[in-house]
Order: structure tokens, then sequence, then C-alpha cells
């Protein structure tokens, strides 16, 4: 009887963390969307108006759009950038250990701070970007104010402040990886880029597809970096589903809406996980 | 004999502990939260202090500010509303009062409460005082005004030939003294800077846009003006004419850096900045009112008020400390005049040291013509449409009309 027990009462904390943080608001949430819902709480009760009035907003669209747009722009290059600087740093060269600590310095640095150096350094008249730029003649670029490349320059910048994290994950992969099979493909003459396509990454599957993962509800939650850099704008083009969320709840006061932007949120993040693991995950190697 | 001692002892316990009980019973703390950070922060941290030293004590009043910066100051304001944790007192902008007013999460300042601080409505500039009612009842006491205004560099000016004293007042005026900035011939200098994104360029917009149309919304406040795509084509023109005319930049960066350096000549701003850029070093600058382009003078400004959220904390005796520490603030006034203000109340708009203040008393000229937004819940997602339209056709892909039109349809939908 006490063996059955013990595993639940080592599960204990953990469960009544999971019940009143996130299961709880995750329903609570669920809940809040069938009303229209104020500061102060529930006003009416609307059944599905929340999400009727959400499928017919256009502004909903192009954030949802939006959204997509941050995932493409973020998810690809965050997983290619993040393995090849892990493969780099697998390596036993002299200072590695700093290395690893610069590339997972902006894991740890506030967004807040970071967002203020980066909006002085893409600033159009006293940016140092424009700066490098105009040595080679070319015109100072307004990068967080044009359509075009403010989701751009949020996306890259959540690249530079993420991938510190999905080293760390690569590095982990890599390390489960036995030396033996390296040394048995040098005996036979393979060169690095073959090693590293034939070996490390079908090796790394199983990673691969955790850092997806992990990227693709990243990008969908993506907040901090779009309110202190360009909030939202410009023409709402950098307003994805995270900050309209923010906008719907903080400045409209319609936690209704809000809640069912989550939702929303919540069931794309979970389709595309499964999609994920359906094709990602089912192939053994 | 050992019961007398007993006695005695406990009589001496509670002639000792007595005072400190009086004491916390008369004394009242309330919870006061300020946005207010950089200059505006140490200017309101003084007048909490000197209350908390000198007129607190008398009125058995001691304030807890606690200093919650802009960025997340009304999501966290609205979290504790939610959560019935909202502070006694808090600041609030003039135009978001509605909002909270109309969630029921606002303490309205009755008839009695007004008599007893002895607060009139003829003391305050009447365009601020009208913005903190709401569907009838009082739920806001402003205190102060930051209307956009023009700055001018002097260094600029006398470069330019221009008398480094006298600020243009007028469109025609400006753009005199915009050739004049111009024809120096040096590409590094920006004659003026208006705003193009965020809410600055809605700001600069509603200025404009007052001067050729004094109402945003139809009376009925179900849509835009009958007036509204004449008013704001022609406001648009002035701005986009300024940028189309290699006088402004599209896309200005930060301005304050530039005006530093002695290489802007005027921008559009508000009297806010006033003490951030007196504390710059060797600049030389001047402060003139928001331009009249239009038929009617009109400078569009918002105002800082104190509120009382409703929450577990107020009480009779929490909400008189409130109205007490309001009071004092406002027959104190001048000193947050001084941090770059327009005062809300005449009684500091009179006293004669308000006239050295120069730039503030420069900005206050504007008071008769002042604008503020519609008294209307939805006032924050208007400025948001405005917003992103504007970013749109300053930022080349939208023209006047189809912006014009398309803030008309989206305000039209949002309120009909």
């Amino acid at each position: 009887m006490r063996s059955k027990l013990f595993p639940y009462i080592l599960l204990t904390p953990y469960l009544i963390f999971f019940l009143l943080f996130l299961a709880y608001p995750i329903l609570r949430g669920g809940y809040m969307s069938f009303f229209d819902w104020g500061i102060m709480g529930p006003k009416e009760y609307l059944g599905l108006g929340n999400y009727v009035d959400l499928f017919t907003d256009d502004r909903f669209w192009r954030v949802l759009g939006n959204s997509f747009l941050f995932m493409l722009l973020y998810v690809p290059p965050v997983i290619l950038v993040s393995m090849f600087l892990a493969v780099l740093l697998h390596g036993f060269i002299p200072g590695i250990g700093i290395f690893r600590s610069i590339f997972f310095l902006p894991m740890v640095i506030n967004v807040s701070v970071s967002a203020i150096a980066i909006k002085w350094l893409m600033d159009p008249q006293i940016g140092l970007l424009n700066r490098i730029l105009d040595i080679f003649g070319i015109a100072p670029q307004t990068w967080l104010n044009q359509q075009g490349w403010a989701m751009l320059v949020v996306s890259l910048v959540v690249i530079w402040s993420s991938s510190g994290f999905n080293i760390i994950i690569f590095l982990a992969g890599l390390e489960n990886i036995s030396k033996e099979i390296y040394e048995a493909a040098e005996v036979d003459g393979s060169n690095p880029w073959t090693t590293f396509f034939r070996i490390t990454v079908p090796l790394l599957r199983p990673v691969i597809l955790l850092v997806t993962v992990l990227s693709v509800i990243g990008s969908l939650q993506v907040f901090g970096e779009i309110f202190m850099l360009t909030g939202g704008g410009p023409f709402g083009s950098t307003t994805v589903l995270a900050y309209y969320l923010y906008e719907k709840g903080f400045n409209n006061f319609d936690f209704g809406v809000a809640a069912a932007v989550g939702v929303v949120m919540t069931g794309i993040i979970a389709i595309l996980t499964l999609i994920q693991f359906r094709f990602l995950g089912e192939r053994e190697v | 004999m050992f019961k007398s001692k007993k006695f005695l002892f406990i009589v001496l316990a509670m002639v000792l502990v007595m005072p400190f009980a009086v004491s916390a019973q008369d004394n009242v703390t309330i919870s006061f939260w300020s946005p207010f950070t950089g200059p505006d922060g140490q200017t309101i941290e003084a007048m909490v202090n000197d209350f908390n030293e000198t007129a607190g004590p008398e009125m058995g009043v001691t304030v807890d500010m606690l200093i919650v910066p802009w960025d997340e100051y009304y999501t966290k304001l609205t979290v504790s509303m939610a959560s019935n944790q909202a502070p006694n007192l808090a600041i609030a902008h003039s135009h978001r009062v509605p909002a909270f007013a109309d969630e029921g999460t606002l303490i309205e300042f009755t008839r009695d409460n007004l008599e007893t601080l002895n607060i009139n409505e003829e003391d305050f500039i009447s365009a601020l005082w009208n913005a903190g009612e709401y569907e009838g009842a009082r739920y806001a006491i402003p205190i102060d005004a930051f209307p956009r205004n023009i700055f001018y560099n002097k260094a600029v000016f006398e470069q330019a030939g221009l008398d480094p004293e006298v600020a243009p007042t007028t469109g025609e005026e400006l753009m005199v003294a915009l050739d004049a900035i111009q024809a120096i011939g040096d590409e590094e200098i920006v004659p003026i800077v208006i705003s193009t994104s965020g809410s600055w360029a809605g700001r600069e917009f509603y200025s404009l846009y007052m001067q050729y149309e004094p109402n945003l919304l139809n009376p009925e406040m179900t849509g835009v003006s009958d007036n509204f795509e004449e008013a704001a084509t022609q406001a648009l023109e002035v701005t986009t004419g300024l940028i189309d005319g290699g006088y402004a930049l599209a896309a200005p960066g930060d301005w304050a850096a530039l005006f530093a350096q002695n290489k802007v000549g005027i921008v559009f701003a508000q009297i806010t900045h006033v003490l951030s850029l007196s504390q710059i070093e060797g600049l030389e600058f001047g402060t003139g009112v928001f331009p009249q382009f239009g038929p009617e003078p009109a400078s569009f400004t918002l105002g800082h008020n104190f509120v009382m959220p409703i929450g577990s904390g107020q009480d009779p005796d929490h909400i008189s400390a409130s109205l007490q520490f309001i009071s004092w603030f406002g027959d104190n006034a001048m000193a947050w005049a001084e941090g770059g203000k327009v005062p809300a109340t005449f009684s500091v708009i009179n006293d004669p040291a308000f006239t050295d203040l120069t730039a503030q008393s420069i900005s206050t000229s504007q008071m008769d013509y002042l604008v503020l937004p519609p008294i209307i819940p939805e006032q924050s997602e208007i400025d948001t449409i405005i917003q992103e339209n504007l970013e749109a056709l300053y930022g080349g892909q939208s023209s006047i009309e189809d912006t014009v039109n398309r803030i008309a349809d989206e305000i039209n939908s949002l309120l009909g």
C-alpha cells in the first residue's frame, strides 16, 4: 500500500502547482470566454458571442497572419542557428566555456533592457547600424517604423535572445551521441559535412523535435519584445496574438474577448504540436 | 503587596503603550500609486516626502507611494482592481477615466467630498475639470495638463538669422522659420521634427484636426463628426506637406538627442519635456504655443488626475485621508508645475511666482483653447485606430484620402 502511494506523494507538490497555476487558469480562461467580462467580473453570459465577434473581426485575421509570419521568420532560423552554434561549441577548443556563456548571456538579459539597447542601435538618426550603412553609402533605414522591416527586426531580436536556451538543449543532445559512431565514420572516410548530415542530424532528431515544438509555442506567445520595440506597429504590422490579447484585455477591458483569444491560441498551439509530433516524431532512426 | 505591585506594573505598562495605541488609531496610511519616473518622479517623491514630514502628521495621514512605471502602470492598476487590491489613491490620464468609471472601478467624488475639500469647479481650467466627469458623476480631480507646444533650438535659430527670442505662432510664421533653417544648407540640420508613429503622432493629428473642426465625434457619439473627412484631410495635408517639402523626417527617431546636438530647429512636443531639456548642458531652447494652421486655435492636451479606485483597502477613514492629501496637493501644486506641467488650478496659474516659469506660462497661455479627447470609454480604441492609420500614411503605405476614409469607417464601425 505504502509503495503504491509513494509516487503520488512525490508528485503532490508538482500537482498542486500544476492545478493552481496551469489547470485552473486554463479552465478559468475558457469559462471567461463565454461572458462579457469586465475588470470587476462577468457582466453577461454571451455563449459563443465572443468567438463570433473574434472570427468576424478583420483585425483578428490580420493579427493571426502576423503571428504566422513571425513564426516563419523565427522558427526555422532559430533552429538552424542554434544547432550550428551548438555543433561549434561541442568541440574541445580553448575557452569553450567563455563562448558558451557569451551565447547564453542574451537569455538572462531582461527584455526591457535589451529592447532599449536595440532601439538605440536601430535609431534612424543616431543608431550605430545606420551609421555603418552610411559608410557604404546606404540611406538610413527606419527599422522599427517600416512595415517591411519591423517584423523582421523583432524576429532577429527574439532569435538572438532565445538561441542560448536552444543551444543548451542541442549541446545536451550532442553529448548523448556516442563518440564511437563518429570514430567509425572517420575510419570510413566520412567528411565533416557527411558526418553532420548522416550522423549528427538523424541522431539529434528527438532534440530537433523538442526544440521545434518549444520554438513554435514560443513564437505564438511572443509579447515582451513587441511590447517594448514596436508596440504592435507600424500600422499593426507587428500585432501578434499575445499582443492582441493584451490590447483587448488591458486597453479595452474586454476580458471575455481576451480570454477567447487565449483559448484560440491554445487550440492553435495544440494542433501545431500534434502535427509536429505526427510528422517529425514518428520515424525511428 | 504583591497584588498592588502587579496592579502598578499594569497601569504603568498601559500608560507607556497608550500614546502609541492612540497614534496608531489616529494615523491613517494611504497607498498611492504613481506612474511618474524621471524628473516627474523626483518631483512627486519630493512632494510626498514633504507632505509626510509637514502636513501629514498634523492631519494624521501618511502617504505610502509606490512608483509603477508608465509601461506597466495601467496593466498593474487594472489587475489590482480586478483582484480587489487596488491602492487607495492613484493617478489616471483624463482619457482613461471614462473607461475605468464605466467598468465601475472608481469611487465617486461626491458633492460633500468636494465641499469638504473646498474644491470648486470655478477654480479649475474648465476643459480639464469636465474631463473628470462621466455620466453625471465625478470620478477624477485634475492635477495638470500637458498640451502640445513647440520647442525651438536657439542656436539653430541664430544660425538661420531668426530672432531666438521669438517663437512662430502661426502656420505662416512657422513656414518662414523652416525656410530660413533650410536655407542654412546644412544637411544634418532637420528644420522640424513631427511625430510619425506612436501616440504622439495621434496627439499632433488631434491638435491640427481640432483647428479645423472642434469635434472628433458626432453629438450622439455614434461615429465621426459630419465634418471629419474635410478637417482630417486638411490636418494631414499640413503634416505630410512638412515631410514632402523636406522640412521634416518621415521617421525622426530620437529627436531629443538631435535637438541637444543643435541638429533640430523646431520640434512639436509637449511641456512635460521642459525639465529634461533644461538639464542638458549647453542647450539653449525656447518654448512656443502650438502654431495655428486652421481657422480656430486649438492645442490637444491630456491631463493627469487623482482617482480613488474601489478596493478592499477603502473605508471612510482612508477615503477621507486621500481627500486630505488631494487638497494639500492642490494647495502646493506650484511644485508640481515646476516639474513641467500646466497646472489645473487658477490659484497656481494666477500666482505671481508662476510667471517665472516661462515655458509653463507659455504653454498655459493655450488654456482657453485646450482640447481633450471625447469622454467615452472607447477612446483608447479610437486612439489605436488613428495611430495605426497615421503610421500607414507616414510609412508611405496609404494616401491621405484612404487614411481618412479608413479612420472614419473604423471609428463608425466601433461606435455604431
